[in-house]
């Protein structure tokens, strides 16, 4: 193979595997929708009505929330949250004091682990609910984390 | 131009938004570990003119392990600034490719992926 | 928590010994003070501050640091360094090595100058003497630039050399202890109130870092500020929220305050530039 084969079949092996990236990319994240509503809710209930359509939440104990004792700065608290629970097809995150209590939904694929970390934003110290989607039902456990108002250091 | 240049490296190092990949192969499970530099604005933040600064925050974070999506991530304005995840997902090996892509709330959109190591 | 008779006998001498005091002999005071507040901490861990101590908020930290907020102002700071001026030259024409592993040698004090010279205000004389406009020293391309020096003295020992070699640097170096020391503003604290004799206690929900240790990570990404800033934005956030007088960042009080403080944190690994909430 010459030079200006080689070339060829690299660029054409280039545009191709960008091409598939984009052309599998765009449909399924036009498939994908933002729940709105539940994030744009100004309380928990009516969030996690809207997210979950009217299932109910049953409180579970098989649901970890690990937080710090005290988050330094409001703006960044971690969170991780874990469960036993089987068959788990998602996991939210509400912050009851916030003013709009949604903070993120994570739809896990079969195979994937029912364990989440990230870092959320608080208002104030306040409750907050993880709720598990797991066989069809919803579950939820709550947590109080306090955040330092910020004293001397501000 | 010259400066210019510069000028440019200096804003995309601090205002580009990328996303930063960590991949840990475990016995149990293959570890994500990434973090996307989105600034996360509710909306209800003043700037120091005394002007909102306007809600731009990811909408919806996609990982994907050899073209499978493990994980649909969306996100609301209280996710931090710069969003760090952690998540795990099972049957993966070395070389595999883990793909993250993002969407925010003004349609921009990227995407970096990493091979497992 | 209740400090020991010998201990405070200790800060009180210190606090009051007279100005011309010796500083070696201040910094074994110094270091003593600290060992007896926090004696099982080892001596390179002050360098962390809050998180060498408080170990719900070392946990937040090391999550953190596993994409380090700062590593871009690092990436800035050594395109900004490695520019040319609009005349050709460009900051290595000003520095020694390169720029390279020598922020832990400043502040120093300039027998020619009759100043302390401060790692910000070295580089706008840089700018300066070489026709370009100085920059804002509170936040931006200086902390950019501080911020790659910084990475690039990571881990070697703060080198201040003695300010008693010179009988003006021995003056300046008083003002800056001076400083520390002195009751101001609303509240009358000294920087030593809280710093001093509170390291490690909390007020109001809030761990107090020790003073030692204080020089070593500049300039900070501060989560409260989303972005790195300098050590003198720091004196004056923290002076404004003590309701006490601000003075000019780089100016001769606070490059006094840093000749001080940062020779109270010789031989403390640099680990610059670091976060903090």
């Amino acid at each position: 193979m010459n030079n200006f084969e080689q070339r060829r079949l690299l660029l054409k092996g280039l545009l191709s595997s960008s091409f598939l990236g984009i052309a599998s990319f765009l449909p399924k994240l036009a498939l994908a929708s933002w729940p709105k509503e539940a994030f744009q809710s100004k309380t928990i209930s009516s969030a996690i009505e809207l997210l979950e359509q009217g299932l109910a939440a049953e409180e579970s104990k098989n649901i970890k929330i690990k937080a710090p004792k005290l988050a330094e700065n409001g703006s960044i608290v971690w969170i991780e949250i874990s469960t036993t629970l089987e068959n788990v097809e998602s996991i939210s995150i509400l912050v009851e004091k916030n003013p709009t209590p949604l903070a993120a939904k994570f739809v896990l694929a079969p195979g994937t682990e029912a364990y989440i970390y990230t870092r959320i934003k608080m208002r104030e110290s306040s409750p907050v609910i993880a709720l598990v989607k797991a066989d069809g039902k919803l579950y939820s456990a709550s947590r109080n984390i306090k955040v330092t108002l910020g004293g001397c250091g501000g | 131009m010259a400066n210019q240049n510069k000028s440019l490296s200096v804003h995309s190092a601090t205002n580009l938004i990328k996303i930063k990949i960590k991949l840990k192969l475990k016995e149990a499970f293959t570890e994500v570990r990434t973090l996307i530099t989105h600034p996360m604005d509710t909306g209800r933040m003043k700037n120091a003119g005394g002007e909102i600064i306007p809600a731009h925050f990811i909408q919806e974070i996609r990982i994907e392990h050899n073209d499978r999506i493990v994980a649909t991530c969306l996100l609301g304005s209280p996710v931090s600034k710069n969003p760090f995840l952690k998540l795990r997902f099972k049957g993966g090996k070395r070389g595999d490719v883990v793909r993250i892509s993002w969407v925010d709330n003004k349609g921009d959109r990227g995407t970096n992926e990493l091979a497992i190591p | 928590m209740r400090k020991p008779l010998k201990h405070r006998i200790v800060l009180l001498l210190f606090v009051t010994s007279t100005p011309l005091a010796n500083p070696a002999q201040d910094l074994l005071e110094f270091r003593e003070h600290f060992k007896n507040s926090f004696p099982t901490l080892p001596f390179d861990q002050f360098s962390n501050g809050v998180y060498a101590i408080n170990e719900d908020a070392r946990l937040a930290w090391e999550d953190i640091e596993e994409f380090p907020p700062y590593e871009e102002a690092i990436d800035a700071g050594k395109v900004l360094y490695e520019s040319s001026f609009s005349n050709g030259k460009s900051y290595k024409d000003c520095f020694e090595n390169d720029g390279i592993a020598i922020a832990h040698k400043y502040p120093y004090w300039d027998k020619e100058k009759e100043q302390v010279i401060t790692l910000g205000l070295a580089l706008n004389q840089c700018r300066r003497d070489n026709g370009e406009e100085g920059l804002s020293y509170k936040r931006g391309e200086i902390a950019y630039l501080l911020s790659y020096m910084a990475h690039t003295s990571r881990g070697k020992r703060i080198a201040i050399k003695s300010p008693d070699d010179h009988r003006k640097a021995l003056s300046a170096y008083n003002k800056g202890k001076q400083f520390y020391y002195q009751r101001r503003g609303q509240l009358n604290f000294s920087c030593a109130t809280c710093h001093v004799q509170n390291g490690g206690l909390q007020i109001r929900s809030e761990t107090i870092s020790p003073s030692l240790g204080h020089a070593t990570g500049w300039p900070v990404y501060r989560a409260k500020w989303g972005e790195v800033g300098t050590l003198h934005r720091r004196f004056i956030g923290c002076s404004k929220q003590m309701r006490a007088k601000i003075y000019d960042p780089q100016g001769e009080e606070y490059r006094n305050l840093e000749y001080y403080l940062t020779y109270m944190s010789n031989s403390l690994p640099i680990n610059g530039p670091s976060y903090r909430k």
